[in-house]
C-alpha cells in the first residue's frame, strides 16, 4: 500500500484532536466527581440505596461497640456486662487512681506510714470531717457513694481518738444550734454525724457528715473552722501520739478566689457591680487571715489547730484537701507551722479517701507527683499581678455608661497576661536558674520576693511541679538516648531501680533545658517537661526500663512571632546551642534544673527545703542543635501567626516579662487599660456580616434526596468512617437547611437533635463531665439503668440473678460519676491508667446510652485562684495535653465521643462570660493550646466545647485565627465544636461563630417557637447591642459561604455520630451506589476518546515508522 | 517574504491556534484578576495552571514550526519529524488541560454552571463570568484549529 505524507499528517492531526478531547474527558471526570452531589440534586438522581441484612437473633450483632468480656484492676476481674460489675469496676479504678495520684510532699524521719500504735489518731481540722470530694456542677461526685475520710480511716483499721471526734461533732451541732433552732428537725440534727457520708449537697460536697441541712441552709459553714476553745480541747499533759490535720480550699465552677487583701474581705472583691452571671461565691466565709496573707494561705484558725497539734502530739501529719495550690510554705522545713509529713489528697472523688487511708498506713506506697507548683505566696508571683477584676477604663464614655461596648457589661472585662510563658514552675525554675547562672539578669530583685528584699528559692517556693516522695527510693539511669535530627524526634530509655525496701511505682519525668538567647519576643523556660512515664510496681531491687519514643521537637520548640517564611510570619524555632535532657527522680522540675546547673559546673544550689545540692538526682544528656525552624504543622499546614490581636504587648505596648532583666520587666498590675479601636468589632460582635457573601460561593446542596441515610453509613464492627468518605458528604447533603439551622441553635448540653431527613429518628444524648456523667442517683442521663438510646436493648436489661444481688434495679440507680478530680488524675503521671479511666467512662456511656461526654477539662492552671482548677489537669501543658489525649483515646475506643473543654483560655471563672484575655501568641501556643492540641491532632477527641470568654476582644468561638487558622487548618481537626452554654450575652452569637468554624450553639437542645431568631443566638437590638441584626432564613439563603459553613457543621456532626455508640442497635445492611447516566457518559467519553487517541496514535506511529513518503 | 512563501496551511493554522490560546489565556486571566472574592484558592491555582499550560502549548507550537524550517536527510530527518509531531500532540493535550482548568475554576469556586444559571443581580459578576466562558470557547476553537491544520504540512519541502 502506498502511504503518502498527507496520510501521515492526517493521522497526526487526528491524534492532536483526540488527545485534546481525551484530556478534556479526563478533566471532566474530576469535575463531575467533585460536584456529584449538586449534579445528583439537579438531575434528580438517587445515588444510594440501602439494602438491609436479615435480622440476626443476637442483638449484639447490631452493636458497633460492646463492653469488653471482662476487665480487671490490680488482678481483680469484673464482669462489666452486668450493672454490678460496672459499678464495682469504676469504684476500684477510681480508688486506684486516687492512690496513684495523691502526693507525698514531705515525710521527715519516715513519719509515714503509720503502723501499730500510730494508727490511733487524733483527727483535727474541720476539713478532716467536711471533706471536699470534688467540685460542683459537671464535676460533682456522687455523694451517696462517697466514703468520707473518718470512715475510710476506720475501715482501714485506724482508731480516731474519741476526744477530737466528739469535739468536732459537738462544736458543729452547737454552731448550728446557735442559729434558729426551730428551723431544724430532730432528724436533721441527727444527721450531723461525722461518720456518715454526706447525703445532700450536690452543690456542696464539702460536708461529709453534715448532711443536707448544711448544703441547703448553712452553706457558709462549709468552711467553718472552730477554734480549740470552741472545740473544748484543753490539751494533753504530755506530748504523745499522732495527729492528722486536714486543711483545704473549696472548688467550684463559676467561682473565684481573689489574690491579696481584697480576696478575704468581700464576696465581690470590693466591687458593687459588674460581676456577671452566677458569680457570687465567697470561699472565705467564717475564716480570718493575718495581715499579708490571703485566702490561699493558712487562716488564723487553721494555723491555731496545727499549733495545737504540734504542742500536744509527737507526730503531726497534714493532709491538703484542695485543688488550688495553697500558700503553705510554713508547713515545710523551718516554717512556723512545720509538720512531720504532708500528704496532698487533692479532691479524690467518692472513693479516694479509701486510698488516703491506705497510703497513711502504707498499704499503698505513694507514687503521685505534683501537677502544680506550691508557691510561698501566689499573689506576688509574676502571674499573680494580673489575676482578678479588670474593667476597661473607657467602659463609660460620652456620658453614656458603657456605650463603647454597646450596652453589655460582658464587654467590660479584660485580663492582660504579661507574664508571658512564665507561670507555675516555668517562672520559679527559670528565675532560680538565672539567680545561679545569670546574676546580671537581676533575678534576685525585690519584685515578687516573699521577704520583700530579694527573691530566693528557699523563701519563695514551697514545692515545685513534679515533686513527689515515696516510701521507697529509686534510681534513674538514661541507658539509651538518641536525638534524631532528621525526624526531629528525641528517643530515650530510662532504667529505674527500686533501691529502697518497699515495693512501689515510680514516675519518670523527662525534661529539657534549651539555650536562652535573650530574645525579648521569644522567651525560654530554663526547664520544661517533654514527656513522662510510670513504671509498674517494682519490688525491692527490681528494675524496669521505660521507653520514650519519638518525642517531637515541636514539644519544646518556641513560637517566634517574628519568624518569616513562605511569605508569612510566625513559626516554631529551636535556637542553635546545647540542649540538656535530664530526668528528675522524685524532685520534679526543681531537681531537673539542678541537674542541668550541676552539669554546667554551677554551685550554690539548693533543694526544695533549702538544703545544699551538689549531686544530680538523674542523668543529663547534652545534645548540640543547629538552628531549626518548624514552619509546617504536624498535619502539613503552613504555620503562621493567628493570634496577634491577643498580644498585650502589641495592643498597649506593655512590657513582657523577660529573663534578660527580671527587675525591669516584672509585670505590673494592668488595671487601667482602655479598649482600642481595633478591638471594637470584636467587642461589638461585628465579626461577620451575613450580607458579605451574598450569591458568592458554591451553591450548597440541601435536601438532596440522594438515598443515603444514617443507616446506610452504619459501620461494620471495628470500622471507622473517615471524615472525607463521599458517603458522609452525601449524607450531609440530604439534611435540609431548616434542620441545619435548628441544629446550629440547639446543639449540645444534653442533646443533639434528631435529623429526620436522613433517617436519624431519635436524639443523640450527651452529658456533662469530666468525672463521669453528671446527675443524681436514678437520673437516666447518668445511671446505668438509663435508657436514653432506644436501640440499647443489651445494656439495660434486668440482669437479676437468683439473689437479686446483681440486679440492674439495684446497681443501675447509682449516679455514675466515679472518677477523682482531674488534678488527682494528672498527678498519677500514669498514661495507661488514665486511658483506662477513659475506657471506663466509655463503658458507662454504653450502658447509659450517652454518645458523648463534655470532658475532660483541658484548660491550664495559670493561677491557683481559679476555683475551677479541679476540672483541669495541671499547670504544665505537656502533662495537660497528653492526659487529655489518652483519656479521650480510652473513651473513643468504647464509642464515646470525647469532648475536651473549654477551647480556649478559660483559665479563670471570674467574669468568664465575656472576659477578654490578652496574651502573647507564644504563651498561647506553648501553654494553653497544647492542652488541646494532641487530642485534636490525633482525633481521639471528636467533639469539643468552647469557652465562655473571648480570645482578645472577640468571642473565642468566633475568633477566626483560633478556630479557622489553628483548629481547623493547622490541626486539621474535623470534630464537632459547640460553644459553652449560651447565656444572655450577645457576644456569643451564631453568625460570627459559625462563620469562624464553630458548629453549634450550646443552648441545651431545646427549640423555641421563635424560629431562627432566638435571643440566645442573636438578640434583638433593643439595647443597640447588635448592629448586624438578627439571623433570618432569607439572609442565610443568599449567603452561600454561611450555608457552606452550616453544611460543614452538619458534616462534622454526622462524622461524630456515625463513629459513636449511637449506631449501636441500628439495623445493619449494605449501601449500594447507583451510578448516574452522566457518570457513564463521562466514562464513555474517556473510553471513546482514549480509544480513538490510541488508534490514531498507533496509526501515526505505524505510518511514521513504516510508511514510504511520497515527494 | 521568502519565509512566508515557504510556509503552508499548518503554519498559518498553528499561528492562529497559538493566538487563540493566547487570547483565551488573557481573557481567563482577566477573569481571575477581576478580584472577585469568591474566586478562592482553587481558582488561583487554576489561574496559574492555565498560564502554564497555555505558554507551554504555544512554545511547543513554536518549536514545531521552527524545527519544520530545516531540511535534513535520513535518520535526522526522521527524528526531527517525530519531535515535531510529538510537540504538536503534546500541545493539543495541554490545550485540553487548559480548557479543563478554566471550567473547573468556575465550577469549583464561583459555583456557576457554565452556560446556565448565572445567578442574578450582579452585573459585574455576570459580565466577568461571560468573559470566563468566552475564554473557554476560545480555547476550544484553538484546539479545533490546531487539530484540523495539523493534518496539513507546515512548510513546503
Amino acid at each position: 500500500m502506498k502511504i503518502t505524507k498527507k496520510t501521515k499528517q492526517i493521522a497526526r492531526g487526528v491524534t492532536v484532536g483526540f488527545a485534546g478531547l481525551l484530556a478534556i474527558s479526563i478533566g471532566a471526570r474530576s469535575i463531575v466527581d467533585a460536584n456529584q452531589g449538586y449534579l445528583d440534586s439537579y438531575l434528580g438522581h438517587t445515588r444510594y440505596s440501602f439494602v438491609p441484612d436479615e435480622t440476626s437473633a443476637n442483638a449484639l450483632d447490631l452493636y458497633n461497640y460492646t463492653v469488653p468480656d471482662s476487665v480487671s484492676v490490680d488482678g481483680k476481674t469484673f464482669d462489666v456486662k452486668t450493672a454490678k460489675g460496672v459499678v464495682e469496676y469504676s469504684r476500684a479504678l477510681s480508688e486506684k487512681m486516687a492512690g496513684e495520684g495523691q502526693v507525698l510532699m514531705k515525710n521527715d524521719n519516715n513519719a509515714l506510714p503509720l503502723k501499730g500504735s500510730d494508727k490511733k489518731i487524733a483527727l483535727l481540722g474541720a476539713r478532716s470531717y467536711m471533706n471536699a470530694f470534688s467540685g460542683s456542677m459537671g464535676s460533682v461526685t456522687n455523694v451517696s457513694e462517697a466514703t468520707p475520710l473518718p470512715q475510710a480511716l476506720k475501715d482501714q483499721g485506724f482508731e480516731i481518738v474519741d476526744e477530737t471526734d466528739k469535739a468536732y461533732q459537738d462544736a458543729y451541732v452547737k454552731s448550728v444550734m446557735a442559729g434558729d433552732t426551730s428551723s431544724f428537725t430532730e432528724e436533721e440534727i441527727n444527721s450531723l454525724k461525722i461518720d456518715k457520708p454526706n447525703a445532700g449537697g450536690a452543690q456542696d460536697t464539702c460536708g461529709s457528715g453534715f448532711g443536707a441541712v448544711v448544703a441547703s441552709t448553712l452553706k457558709g459553714y462549709a468552711t467553718w473552722e472552730p477554734t480549740t476553745e470552741e472545740l473544748g480541747l484543753k490539751g494533753k499533759s504530755t506530748k504523745s501520739g499522732v495527729a492528722i490535720v486536714t486543711v483545704g480550699r473549696r472548688s467550684q465552677e463559676a467561682g473565684y478566689y481573689l489574690p491579696g487583701e481584697i480576696g478575704k474581705t468581700t464576696a465581690k472583691g470590693g466591687k458593687s457591680s459588674g460581676f456577671g452571671g452566677a458569680v457570687s461565691y465567697n470561699p472565705t466565709r467564717n475564716a480570718t487571715w493575718e495581715e499579708g496573707d490571703d485566702c490561699l494561705a493558712l487562716n488564723i484558725q487553721e494555723r491555731a489547730i496545727i499549733k495545737y497539734a504540734k504542742e500536744n502530739y509527737s507526730k503531726v501529719i497534714l493532709l491538703i484537701n484542695s485543688s488550688s495550690a495553697m500558700d503553705i510554705d510554713e508547713v515545710f522545713a523551718g516554717g512556723k507551722s512545720e509538720v512531720d509529713a504532708v500528704l496532698w489528697t487533692g479532691m479524690p472523688g467518692a472513693y479516694g479517701f479509701k486510698a488516703t487511708a491506705k497510703i497513711l498506713d502504707g498499704t499503698i506506697n505513694p507514687s503521685g507527683s505534683m501537677a502544680d507548683t506550691y508557691e510561698a505566696k501566689s499573689s506576688i508571683t509574676a502571674t499573680g499581678q494580673n489575676v482578678g477584676y479588670f474593667e476597661f477604663a473607657n467602659a463609660a464614655q460620652d456620658g453614656d455608661e458603657r456605650k463603647l461596648q454597646q450596652g453589655s457589661e460582658k464587654s467590660l472585662w479584660y485580663e492582660a497576661e504579661t507574664e508571658g510563658i512564665f507561670s507555675g514552675y516555668k517562672y520559679d525554675e527559670s528565675r532560680y536558674y538565672d539567680l545561679i547562672a545569670n546574676p546580671s539578669s537581676k533575678a534576685n530583685s525585690a519584685k515578687g520576693a516573699f521577704n520583700g528584699t530579694n527573691w530566693n528559692y528557699k523563701d519563695d517556693v514551697a514545692r515545685s511541679f513534679g515533686y513527689g516522695l515515696s516510701y521507697s527510693n529509686f534510681t534513674e539511669e538514661i541507658v539509651d538516648f538518641k536525638v534524631d535530627h532528621a525526624k526531629q524526634t528525641v528517643n530515650a530509655k530510662v532504667k529505674v531501680t527500686n533501691v529502697g525496701d518497699v515495693a512501689g511505682k515510680h514516675n519518670v519525668q523527662l525534661y529539657v533545658s534549651v539555650p536562652n538567647t535573650n530574645n525579648p519576643r521569644v522567651q525560654k523556660s530554663a526547664i520544661q517537661l517533654i514527656d513522662f512515664m510510670k513504671t509498674g510496681e517494682l519490688k525491692k531491687g527490681e528494675s524496669e526500663i521505660v521507653e520514650f519514643k519519638g518525642i517531637s521537637f515541636e514539644k519544646f520548640a518556641s513560637w517566634d512571632s517574628d519568624l518569616s517564611h513562605d511569605g508569612v510570619k510566625g513559626g516554631y524555632i529551636l535556637d542553635e546551642g546545647k540542649y540538656y535532657f535530664t530526668t528528675s527522680n522524685d524532685q520534679g522540675a526543681h531537681g531537673a534544673v539542678n541537674n542541668v546547673l550541676i552539669e554546667q559546673g554551677k554551685s550554690g544550689l539548693i533543694d526544695a527545703d533549702g538544703k545544699s545540692v551538689t549531686e544530680k538526682v538523674g542523668d543529663v544528656k547534652v545534645e548540640t542543635f543547629k538552628r531549626i525552624e518548624i514552619t509546617k504543622s504536624v498535619k502539613g499546614a503552613l504555620l503562621q501567626n493567628q493570634l496577634e490581636d491577643l498580644d498585650p504587648t502589641l495592643a498597649w505596648n506593655l512590657p513582657l516579662l523577660s529573663r534578660s532583666d527580671w527587675d525591669a520587666t516584672f509585670p505590673e498590675r494592668h488595671d487601667n487599660l482602655s479598649s482600642t479601636a481595633q478591638m471594637e468589632d470584636g467587642l461589638r460582635c461585628m465579626v461577620y456580616d451575613l450580607n458579605e457573601n451574598d450569591n458568592n460561593g458554591t451553591p450548597v446542596v440541601w435536601d438532596a434526596k440522594n438515598g443515603m441515610t444514617l443507616l446506610g453509613l452504619k459501620p461494620s464492627k471495628g470500622e471507622f468512617i473517615e471524615y472525607d468518605d463521599p458517603r458522609l458528604v452525601a449524607l450531609a447533603q440530604n439534611v435540609t437547611l431548616d434542620e441545619a439551622l435548628r441544629n446550629l441553635q440547639c446543639a449540645g448540653g444534653s442533646t443533639f437533635l434528631a435529623l429526620k431527613s436522613i433517617g436519624m429518628s431519635y436524639d443523640a444524648y450527651q452529658n456533662d463531665g469530666p468525672m463521669g456523667f453528671d446527675g443524681n442517683d436514678g437520673d437516666e442521663k447518668t445511671s446505668l439503668s438509663g435508657d436514653r438510646n432506644p436501640n440499647n436493648t443489651v445494656y439495660d436489661t434486668d440482669d437479676n440473678d437468683a439473689t437479686g444481688a446483681n440486679s440492674t434495679e439495684l446497681w443501675g440507680k447509682i449516679a455514675m460519676r466515679p472518677m477523682p478530680t482531674n488534678v488527682v488524675v494528672g498527678s498519677t503521671f500514669n498514661k495507661d491508667l488514665v486511658e483506662e479511666s477513659g475506657e471506663c467512662i466509655g463503658i458507662i456511656g454504653l450502658w447509659v446510652g450517652n454518645m458523648a461526654i463534655w470532658g475532660p477539662g483541658s484548660n491550664i492552671h495559670r493561677t491557683p485562684y481559679n476555683t475551677r482548677n479541679h476540672e483541669y489537669y495541671s499547670e504544665d501543658p505537656i502533662l495537660l495535653g497528653v492526659m487529655t489525649d489518652v483519656y479521650c483515646k480510652g473513651g473513643k475506643s468504647m464509642g464515646l465521643t470525647m469532648a475536651p473543654k473549654h477551647y480556649a483560655f478559660n483559665d479563670y471563672d471570674l467574669n468568664r462570660s465575656g472576659i477578654a484575655p490578652f496574651l502573647t501568641e507564644q504563651d498561647a501556643r506553648e501553654n494553653a493550646l497544647r492542652g488541646f492540641q494532641y487530642a485534636f491532632e490525633s482525633e481521639n477527641a471528636m467533639a469539643s466545647m468552647g469557652a465562655f470568654g473571648r480570645a482578645g476582644a472577640t468571642f473565642c468561638s468566633a475568633h477566626t485565627g483560633l478556630m479557622t487558622g489553628i483548629l481547623r487548618t493547622e490541626w486539621a481537626w474535623n470534630g464537632f465544636f459547640v460553644t459553652d452554654m449560651v447565656n444572655p450575652g450577645y457576644f456569643m452569637n451564631a453568625r460570627d461563630s459559625i462563620a469562624a468554624g464553630t458548629d453549634g450553639m450550646l443552648t441545651g437542645g431545646s427549640q423555641t417557637a421563635n424560629g431562627y431568631i432566638q435571643w440566645n443566638l442573636v438578640p434583638g437590638d433593643t439595647d443597640n447591642n447588635n448592629e448586624k441584626g438578627p439571623i433570618a432564613r432569607s439572609e442565610v439563603e443568599k449567603d452561600l459561604y454561611f450555608q457552606q459553613c452550616l453544611q460543614n457543621s452538619i458534616h462534622r456532626y454526622l462524622w461524630a455520630i456515625v463513629n459513636s455508640n449511637y449506631m449501636n442497635g441500628l439495623q445493619a445492611g449494605k449501601t449500594v451506589e447507583n451510578e448516574a447516566w452522566y457518570d457513564n457518559a463521562v466514562t464513555a467519553c474517556i473510553a471513546v476518546t482514549g480509544t480513538l487517541t490510541g488508534l490514531s496514535a498507533v496509526a501515526y506511529v505505524a505510518l511514521a515508522a513504516f510508511g514510504k513518503e511520497d515527494e | 517574504m521568502e519565509f512566508f512563501k515557504k510556509q503552508k496551511v499548518a503554519f498559518y493554522g498553528l499561528c492562529v491556534s497559538a493566538i487563540l490560546v493566547l487570547i483565551g489565556m488573557i481573557m481567563f486571566e482577566f477573569v481571575y484578576s477581576a478580584g472577585y472574592e469568591a474566586f478562592g484558592q482553587q481558582t488561583q491555582t487554576a489561574g496559574t495552571e492555565v498560564i502554564v499550560y497555555s505558554i507551554i502549548a504555544i512554545a511547543l507550537f513554536a518549536v514545531a514550526i521552527l524545527l519544520s524550517q530545516f531540511s535534513f536527510e535520513g535518520v535526522t530527518a526522521k527524528i526531527l519529524s517525530v519531535v515535531v509531531d510529538l510537540a504538536l500532540i503534546a500541545a493539543g493535550v495541554l490545550i485540553g488541560m487548559a480548557i479543563v482548568s478554566t471550567i473547573s475554576a468556575y465550577v469549583y469556586d464561583v459555583g456557576i454552571w457554565v452556560g446556565s444559571d448565572l445567578h442574578n443581580g450582579d452585573d459585574a459578576l455576570i459580565a466577568t463570568m461571560k468573559l470566563g466562558i468566552a475564554s473557554t470557547v476560545v480555547y476550544v476553537v484553538g484546539l479545533l484549529v490546531a487539530s484540523v491544520t495539523t493534518c496539513f504540512s507546515i512548510v513546503k519541502k
